[in-house]
């Protein structure tokens, strides 16, 4: 069990955290998820629209709990092994044949450079681990990471090191549903998947943001995001995130939202140039 | 009461084995310590983070869950039952030593044990709503417990779980029924067989950790990238009784053309079945078309075919000669009243022949699978595999290519 379990639980139903950092406003069945991960030991499989904040709850949990995170940001060429550590073996060749460090040299160790996941297990403190977009690397990277995902541990091949966790870290992976995800790697976590926010949901999340919004504003502005979003015909549909950017650019130019008077910024909003010609034509708002 | 979800959920099809059950048995366990609150709605949320694993599900599990839970929330008796339970279970979970032992067992024990009980409790529950109260050994519950905990906690939505599971909000994720051009494209790209192509070149990687195996040594590595060399074929029916699937024919083949990752792709159309040609337009234009004689010798045998069309039309169609609509017409135009060749062969002698010469073909039918019975149907699927237009058919149809494609390469081995 998590020593930190029991915090989650006292806290109020939605906290929102006012700091320095983005504000970000945890649904309760997100917070449960995040309780199911704990008490399993399995990471937490976030999936969701883009937008829905899935990278930004890491760092969310990370500062509420006063953990230390460490962010593993997957691309298309990234391998299991680029997680965990990396051999700087162009460094010690170069100081080899050219440096003067001849004592550095016959010590391996001394090129091996521990990634993101390889510092979390190495951690002596509980941490959290984000794996970003897990689903934008090869079909196969997810078995990749199935022995190091449930013994918590790996081998650096170089050096016959053997890094194991202490404490198991919190493990939140995020995807996008590009690929679909292994059978055997979906059995070890915990799946959750962001619903989009309802309005209510929304009016917090917007608050969080701008604490001294005026209420018909919010109010228009959630009235105008919600038709858009209710279009089928969008190509991609305007998500938390940009509706967050469009009140940024509405209260820049003073805060005003008059009705009948289309839709303004609405390159905020819709990013694809048929959404844009297509709302245009149809005159909705 | 668990069990009977458990089943429920597994003859709907969701693939969860007894690991996310005790997974699920685990959380409520520990969950119910430390929380003052809970009821269903929890609970619907709890169990679908354990034991669900893929957002297709949500929709089955929503079912499932209405399924199990419904009649319980009003059952007065199943309630009073249940409390008795909870009280019971309440005594024994009290016991710190039992709690030490219970997580001390290893996981082989652990699933033993759980089989034990699944067997145990099997043979009780023929014997009324009983299991529940078997001895105690399942550790879940709480007091605080309440069946019919129909409200929302926390949230302003003021639904209860079985509202919202009833509501099936997640219908549209179903793989079984809806087609996104993206994860049709995601299921193609299991469609692959590659092969080292190209010139060598420097490989940076290799020769980085060649040279320092060598202490120091440049050792030249060089590599040959590796190809998709697969072609792919589409062959789609078009018009009359395919008119309401255009949509979805129409999304496969823009997830194929989009793929980009295969040697060649092309794609014709036919209508109903084909006789003496394919055509490179909707259209169907004479102009436009290809014979097969041709179409047999553009692309060697290990070329991939999917085909995609209802496979229903009048019998006449596939079980005589020439009776193909659309190229008798277009041969008319042309032609007179020439037959548009010499060795007449009936529509399903013609599908025979083209999978004797590509192997690897399926049939991809947006029917309802229910309909399958139709002798048209039946006539093709005997000749060809046929898979349900949708995500799963997809996949299993690529399965079906790929497998094929394998075996026949490990004959050749074999000889």
């Amino acid at each position: 069990m998590y020593p930190w379990a029991l915090t989650l639980l006292s806290q109020d139903p939605i906290h929102l955290l006012m700091s320095t950092k983005t504000p970000y406003v945890l649904s309760d069945e997100l917070r449960e998820a995040i309780l199911i991960a704990e008490i399993t030991g399995r990471p937490l499989l976030v999936k969701g629209e883009p937008g829905t904040g899935k990278t930004l709850l890491a760092q969310h949990i990370a500062d509420e709990k006063g953990l230390s995170l460490f962010q593993w940001t997957v691309k298309s060429t990234t391998t299991a092994k680029d997680g965990l550590y990396f051999y700087d073996a162009v460094s010690r060749l170069n100081d080899a044949r050219f440096g003067d460090r001849g004592d550095q040299v016959a010590n391996i160790e001394n090129y091996i450079r521990l990634e993101a996941m390889g510092q979390a297990l190495d951690s002596s403190d509980p941490s959290v681990l984000l794996i970003d977009e897990i689903d934008k690397a090869d079909i196969e990277f997810p078995n990749d990471l199935l022995l190091e995902l449930d013994r918590m541990e790996f081998t650096i091949s170089e050096t016959g090191r053997t890094v194991r966790a202490i404490r198991r870290p919190l493990v939140i992976i995020t995807s996008n549903n590009e690929k679909e995800l292994p059978d055997a790697f979906l059995r070890r976590c915990v799946f959750h998947y962001i619903e989009f926010p309802d309005h209510d949901m929304m009016s917090q999340i917007v608050f969080a943001h701008y604490p001294s919004i005026d209420q018909t504003l919010m109010e228009k502005s959630l009235k105008l995001f919600y038709t858009l979003r209710d279009q089928n015909s969008l190509k991609k549909r305007p998500s938390t995130s940009e509706l967050i950017d469009w009140i940024a650019i509405l209260l820049h130019h003073g805060g005003k939202l008059e009705s009948g008077t289309g839709l303004p910024f609405a390159g905020a909003l819709v990013k694809n140039e048929e959404d844009l010609i297509l709302l245009q034509r149809k005159r909705c708002f | 009461m668990f069990l009977d979800f458990f089943f429920h959920l597994r003859s709907r099809k969701i693939p969860i084995s007894t690991s996310e059950y005790l997974d699920l048995l685990e959380v409520l366990r520990k969950i119910d310590f430390e929380s003052p609150v809970f009821n269903l709605e929890r609970f619907y949320h709890i169990a679908r983070n354990c034991l669900i694993k893929d957002l297709k599900y949500y929709d089955a599990f929503d079912l499932a869950f209405a399924e199990t839970f419904q009649g319980f929330a009003s059952h007065s008796s199943l309630k009073s039952k249940l409390e008795e339970w909870l009280a019971q279970a309440l005594q024994k979970q009290l016991s710190a030593e039992q709690m030490a032992n219970a997580l001390k067992i290893p996981p082989e024990d652990l699933m033993k044990e759980l089989q034990k009980r699944l067997e145990e409790q099997k043979e009780r529950h023929d014997g009324g709503n009983k299991w529940i109260g078997t001895g105690g050994t399942s550790p879940f519950g709480h007091s605080g417990f309440n069946p019919e905990g129909i409200r929302v906690g926390g949230t302003s939505r003021n639904r209860s779980a079985l509202a919202v599971a009833g509501e099936r909000h997640f219908k549209e994720y179903r793989s079984d029924q809806s087609l996104h051009i993206r994860q049709i494209k995601v299921a193609l790209k299991g469609l692959r067989e590659l092969k080292s192509s190209g010139r060598p070149e420097l490989c940076l990687k290799s020769t980085i950790r060649k040279s320092c195996d060598n202490g120091g040594e440049i050792d030249l590595v060089f590599r040959r990238s590796r190809k998709n060399h697969l072609r792919l074929l589409l062959l789609m029916d078009v018009g009359g009784s395919m008119t309401p699937f255009a949509r979805q024919v129409e999304q496969i083949f823009s997830a194929a053309h989009q793929v980009n990752h295969f040697k060649e792709f092309h794609h014709f159309y036919f209508h109903n079945i084909f006789y003496g040609f394919m055509y490179k337009n909707a259209s169907l234009r004479r102009s436009e078309s290809i014979p097969m004689s041709d179409f047999y010798r553009k692309w060697p045998q290990d070329t991939k075919v999917i085909f995609v069309g209802d496979a229903l039309m009048a019998p006449y169609e596939l079980f005589q000669m020439n009776q193909n609509m659309s190229d008798a017409y277009r041969t008319l135009d042309l032609h007179g009243l020439r037959r548009p060749h010499s060795h007449d062969l009936t529509g399903l002698q013609r599908l025979i022949e083209f999978r004797k010469r590509f192997p690897n073909s399926v049939w991809l039918n947006p029917e309802d699978p229910s309909f399958w019975g139709e002798t048209t149907i039946a006539a093709i699927q005997e000749q060809i595999p046929m898979f349900y237009l949708s995500l799963d058919g997809l996949k299993k149809a690529i399965d079906d290519l790929m497998s094929r494609s394998l075996r026949r390469a490990s004959r050749q081995d074999q000889s």
